[in-house]
């Protein structure tokens, strides 16, 4: 009898071992890759990235941020919005004002145009999704001052859902992350990231890894 | 009495349509700078939240961006 148990222990603690030496791996795959672009949407590793809770020896995983192509709304409404002026050729609307305000009007239609794009810009920059080896942070600037940081430890991490329909998001591959957490933790959403299945593997892989540093004792 | 009806005649003339227009452009125009100095604010507390590559580059950009207001605000007053 106490031989069979013996070899279960061992049996339990070879499956362990293997199944950490796996995650391990994949975690290590990716963290050897850095990325350096500061514009991209799925950025594993990102070069030169810190955000203003990150605990000391706190290593960041993934950046993500909503798909490229999100922004295509914004973007095509900013070119409208930059012939939009040529119009006046055609239907003189403000030609009954003087000249110099008719100049000052297009001038100031420009400017918009500016502040318009520069704050979409911000707007999908500085939200952003992170996966660090000890948690998952989502950072939301809903307007010119309000901020909301979330973040959920990733033991916490309760159910992982992915949502991912429509013509255009199955074709540029991005889709939604829900993480359900335990207890009174908020739940947190990823949004439109790009390759929503990856990220989902990568948090139960993480998950994993902090299972077994949790029973091997080495939780931080 | 004459002099103070001349006053207020001169001033009724020169009290066109086009200067209650040019105060109501200024003051949006105005409105526009404030809004300038909150997107300065912006970033920069932005780039305190989240610190990356591009920090000094839209910081510059907000700058510009609200020196650029002022302008179109200098230019409205002198030149409506």
């Amino acid at each position: 009898m106490p031989d069979i148990y013996v070899a279960e222990k061992e049996k339990r603690e070879k499956e362990k071992h293997e199944v950490g030496e796996k995650t391990e791996g994949e975690l290590d795959s990716i963290l050897s890759r850095k990325t350096t672009n500061p514009l991209s949407s799925f950025a594993p590793n990102p070069l030169g990235f810190k955000f203003e809770t990150q605990d000391k020896g706190e290593r960041i995983i993934f950046l993500l941020r909503k798909h490229w192509i999100t922004n295509l709304p914004w973007i095509l409404a900013a070119i409208l919005g930059f012939f939009a002026p040529l119009l006046l050729y055609l239907f003189p609307l403000i030609s009954f004002l003087p000249t110099r305000f008719q100049l000052i009007m297009i001038i100031l239609w420009y400017c918009l145009l500016i502040t318009f794009v520069f704050e979409n810009f911000l707007s999908w920059f500085f939200n952003v999704y992170i996966i660090t080896d000890e948690r998952i942070v989502d950072v939301d600037f809903y307007s010119l001052i309000y901020k909301q940081i979330t973040e959920a430890k990733i033991d916490k991490i309760q159910d992982i859902t992915l949502r991912q329909g429509g013509v255009v998001r199955i074709i540029f591959g991005f889709g939604d992350v829900l993480i359900q957490t335990a207890g009174a933790q908020p739940n947190l959403e990823f949004e439109a990231v790009p390759n929503p299945e990856r990220v989902m593997k990568i948090l139960q892989e993480l998950r994993l890894q902090e299972e077994i540093e949790a029973i091997e004792g080495r939780v931080r | 009495m004459n002099f103070s009806s001349d006053i207020f005649l001169g001033f009724a003339d020169s009290f066109s349509i086009w200067l209650i227009a040019k105060f109501f452009v200024c003051f949006a125009i105005l409105i526009y700078v404030v809004f300038g100095i909150v997107v300065v604010r912006q970033v920069f507390l932005m780039t305190e939240t989240v610190n990356n590559q591009l920090e000094f580059p839209l910081k510059v950009i907000s700058v510009v961006h609200f020196l650029m207001t002022i302008v179109v605000f200098l230019l409205a007053l002198f030149i409506l």
